[in-house]
Parts: structure tokens; C-alpha cells; sequence
């Protein structure tokens, strides 16, 4: 899909070394909220609307973190997240499971499959960059 | 079924699709007459076998050690390999592994 293309990068802050974020979701709406989010920020945005899509951009450019949306079709964020964790060459790779709703049941599923941290729908730059604040995350 | 274990299954499914997408474009590009078509086809022959390469880590980790699943590796590890445009032999050999592919069993290959 197209969105993959027009965000693959968000504006950089020069003074920064820019990580790369890697956000699969869906919905084009949210991978357009999340690369205005990341405007100015000293991320780098790899938007993907596709799970498997998503895995071949994580092999090729080795993010410093992972964003994926729990409620997919193809894969769930839950199969994504086991499937990445399960594997030595990439499970150093944080991982964080965005949920639609702030529910313990699929916050415990989400840590059960792997995932480093939780990001709920609705959010907002705080919240997105807060989700990347967790322990481990500036190592990566 | 654990998360896992349906991840497995549905990347497996995925990568039977684009192995036949690949297949079909193999096939185009045999058939293509004109010099544009097998340009247009080999695009396509880059982006499946590019597809499959960076997803063989996550693909072949369940143990099978049937023929088909060899073949597939193969064909995984040929998708590595930067294609030039005049790579005939390459096509060829691609070609030649698929159609041994389709000689196996159904349930073997696919």
C-alpha cells in the first residue's frame, strides 16, 4: 500500500543520532498520526501496513524498536511478537504491543508473547515516546 | 495453539503464496516474446525471491526435512543472490527448480 512508501521517514533532528522506529499497523490513519508524532524527533519512522511486510523490514534494517498492532488479520501483533522473540538473531529487538484498549487480559497476553512493553489506543507524542522509555530500550 | 505455533502456520501460508507468485512469474518470464514483458516480469521475480530471503529466518525453523522443504531453501538461498538483468542461467535454474518442485506430491510441496 501506498502509505508504506510516503512515510518511510519522519524529519530528523540533525543534532541527534536518529533511531529507526518501526510502526505495523493496519489502519492509515494511524501510521500517518504516528509520522506526524515523530516530526522533529530524533526518530526515524519504517511505517509498514502489513505484518509480513513488517518482518522483511525488520530483517533489513534491524530497528531499535518494534511497534506492532495487537488486531491484525494475516497475524496477530500477539503470533508477530512470539514469532520475533523466538528467534536469537532478532529477539534482542524490543518489542511494543499496541492495544485498542487498556484491558489486563490482552496486556498479559502481550507480555506472555514476548512484548517489552504496552502502548493503548488512543495516544498521543508522550505516550508513543514514553512506550519507548522502558527498560532496555536505550541499549537497543 | 499457542501465539507461536500460529505465527508458524500463517508465515507458512504466506510463503506458499509467494513461492507460487514467484512460480507464475517464473513461468511468465519463460513465455515473455517481448523485451519489456521480461523486464516488467523480472521485477517481479526480485520482489518475490527478496521476499523470501529476508523471510527464511523465521521460515525454516520447524525441522522439516522433506525434499520439498530443501527445495525451498534452495530456492530461498538463490533469492539472496543480486540478479542482473541479463542473468539467463539464473532464471534457468530457478525454472528448473520449480518445476521439480512441481513433480513432488502435492502435500509434500506445498
Amino acid at each position: 500500500m501506498e502509505i508504506s512508501k510516503i512515510s518511510q521517514q519522519a524529519n530528523v533532528d540533525s543534532t541527534k543520532p536518529a533511531r529507526l522506529i518501526l510502526f505495523i499497523d493496519d489502519n492509515p490513519l494511524v501510521l500517518e498520526t504516528v509520522k506526524q508524532l515523530l516530526e522533529k524527533s530524533s526518530f526515524n519512522l519504517l511505517a509498514k501496513d502489513d505484518p509480513f511486510d513488517g518482518l522483511c523490514g525488520l530483517v533489513k534494517n534491524k530497528p531499535s524498536a518494534v511497534f506492532i498492532d495487537a488486531s491484525m488479520g494475516a497475524m496477530s501483533g500477539y503470533q508477530f511478537c512470539a514469532l520475533v522473540k523466538a528467534q536469537v538473531n532478532y529477539q534482542y529487538i524490543p518489542l511494543v504491543m499496541v492495544l485498542e484498549y487498556a484491558n489486563d487480559l490482552e496486556q498479559a497476553k502481550a507480555y506472555a508473547a514476548g512484548a517489552n512493553a504496552v502502548l493503548v489506543k488512543p495516544f498521543g507524542k508522550n505516550e508513543l515516546l514514553k512506550a519507548m522509555n522502558f527498560p532496555g530500550a536505550q541499549a537497543a | 495453539m499457542n501465539p507461536l505455533h500460529e505465527a508458524q502456520n500463517a508465515l507458512q501460508h504466506y510463503c506458499s503464496n509467494v513461492i507460487l507468485m514467484l512460480e507464475q512469474a517464473l513461468e511468465g518470464y519463460c513465455n515473455a516474446t517481448m523485451k519489456q514483458e521480461k523486464e516488467t516480469v523480472f521485477m517481479d521475480i526480485k520482489k518475490y525471491s527478496s521476499r523470501l530471503a529476508l523471510l527464511e529466518p523465521f521460515y525454516g525453523s520447524n525441522g522439516d526435512t522433506t525434499q520439498a522443504s530443501q527445495l525451498k531453501k534452495l530456492c530461498i538461498l538463490l533469492g539472496h543472490e543480486n540478479y542482473q538483468e541479463n542473468s539467463e542461467e539464473q532464471i534457468l535454474l530457478l525454472t528448473k527448480i520449480f518445476r521439480l518442485l512441481a513433480q513432488l506430491p502435492a502435500s509434500a510441496s506445498r
